[in-house]
């Protein structure tokens, strides 16, 4: 009748009941160490400059410029972990930023504007930007950027732009039919995937492919959201987020495959809320920040929450060590702290009630095994009520943690385990 | 010097701009950036794209 919940690395499950994975997974780390869980490292405010939501892209030599989405300003933050105000754009707000070519590229609303990658790290206060260098027609759109073959390919509205390995810019390089506006874009091989959306209001949007040379995209699927808010860094997968209901998709070469969907989720997301870390998938929701991963190619793509920032997240990027973090006005990073760890199971049921001989089965403890523990809470939800904190026991001889007292009959039992300073666990057992 | 090409290669039926929308734009684009302040050098029309050069 006992339950045990150990697969970690299945990581969040599909609906409460659903007994493959947890119910919830935040600040976990389920892949460092496959078989048992621990705390990720917190996340931890870096700087408080930048003081304003931004997007951020990374230079070759490590610097990270943060371009705000709400004014013109950008800064710089060194290698060393050094924050500066080294411009502000009269152009106004930042929709996109990419480096492409040996020159650092950010769009406003209406321009295209370029700084050498030499000049944008070494000049304290810039003084060799271009803030104009070009001009986009469809002002106030979002201008999701990506380079793929010889281009750095920028959305427009309806309009694909492309400014080519000479950094001659070209104009209406592809155009949608006037009712989608580009909201991302990313690569297929060497084709070009292009995200779109109608309206806030229109169920429905496509997703175009584009082999770069056609004057008409070569591929092209329905996707029934809202609109396609950002695609996954996964190595030799396509994978997007889409819709306000936390839902990812796959494209399979011709047409977008529901993949997995992220519970809870209400809201659209951030195109540049994606990044690659230690080779993890990240994407950022509201304020957590999931992984979509596995380690091994026979274990099934798991999505679990491995941090959470203070505010709702403008943007992630990732460098080699750190994950940075723009949102609430502040730019985080993973600290030197442990997370508090919160797991929820699935609603442990039983096929009976009633054992072999006939007498009555009761859900009896909520067992914990460990490796090694900080504090662990648990609570308890009876047959789908409310949760209930519950007195523990730390039994150092058998090296685990249960409830001290019985539930008694219940049809259904949920735990919820939180774990305060660094611990290690074997699994969730409902006993 | 600074050389922006305009793509006249029309899409296939699909929606997209046809050659002489995309002729209109081209215009349009070149007066948007002489309205900018931008000087034009020169600018050559061609079957499949309108090479711009400014003098930025």
């Amino acid at each position: 009748m006992a339950k045990k919940y150990s697969q970690f690395t299945v990581g969040e499950n599909r609906s409460l009941s659903d007994q493959s994975g947890f119910f919830s997974l935040t600040n976990c780390d389920v892949h460092g160490d496959l078989g048992v869980l621990s705390n990720n490292l917190a996340l931890a405010t870096e700087s408080s400059t930048p003081n304003e939501d931004c997007i951020s892209e990374i230079l070759s030599n490590g610097d990270t410029f943060y371009f705000s989405t709400t004014s013109g300003k950008i800064w710089k933050r060194t290698n060393a972990g050094v924050y500066s105000l080294v411009h502000t754009n009269a152009n106004g707000a930042h929709k996109g930023c990419k480096l492409w070519q040996g020159y650092l590229y950010y769009a406003t609303q209406s321009k295209l504007g370029r700084i050498t990658e030499a000049f944008a790290s070494s000049q304290a206060s810039w003084s060799s930007q271009v803030d104009t260098w070009n001009t986009f027609i469809t002002a106030g759109a979002y201008k999701p950027m990506f380079t793929i073959g010889s281009g750095l390919y920028i959305g427009d509205g309806k309009n694909v732009y492309l400014v080519d390995s000479t950094h001659t810019f070209i104009v209406d390089a592809l155009d949608l039919p006037s009712q989608f506006t580009i909201s991302s874009i990313d690569g297929v091989s060497d084709d070009l995937l292009i995200g779109t959306i109608i309206g806030a209001n229109v169920p429905w949007c496509k997703i175009f492919l584009w082999n770069r040379i056609s004057p008409s995209w070569t591929g092209e699927d329905v996707v029934p959201e809202v609109g396609i808010n950002a695609f996954l860094k996964i190595d030799n997968m396509y994978v997007f987020q889409a819709g306000t209901s936390g839902q990812f998709y796959y494209w399979n070469g011709n047409q977008a495959i529901k993949f997995k969907k992220a519970k809870g989720v209400t809201t659209t997301v951030n195109s540049y809320n994606t990044t690659q870390y230690k080779g993890r998938g990240l994407i950022a929701i509201g304020t957590k920040i999931y992984s979509l991963h596995r380690v091994d190619g026979d274990f099934p793509w798991a999505l679990v929450c491995e941090y959470t920032h203070s505010g709702t997240i403008k943007s992630i990027i990732a460098s080699v060590s750190d994950v940075f973090v723009s949102g609430g006005a502040v730019v985080g990073h993973i600290g030197a702290t442990y997370a508090t760890t919160v797991i929820e199971t699935p609603e442990a049921d039983t096929s009976s009630h009633v054992d072999s001989n006939g007498n009555e089965v009761p859900f009896n403890y909520v067992v914990i095994p460990y490796r090694s523990v900080g504090t662990v809470g648990i609570e308890v939800k009876i047959d789908n009520g409310s949760y209930v904190s519950q007195t523990v026991v730390d039994d150092t001889t058998r090296k685990e943690v249960r409830t001290a007292t019985t539930f008694g009959y219940a049809n259904t039992v949920q735990a919820r385990v939180t774990l305060t300073g660094l611990s290690t666990i074997k699994t969730v057992n409902i006993v | 010097m600074n050389t922006i090409e305009y793509n006249l290669v029309p899409g296939g039926q699909k929606g997209q701009m046809s050659y002489e929308e995309r002729l209109d734009k081209a215009k349009e684009y070149i007066k948007m950036l002489e309205d900018d302040g931008r000087i034009i050098v020169s600018t050559e029309f061609l079957s499949n794209k309108v090479i711009i050069i400014t003098e930025d």
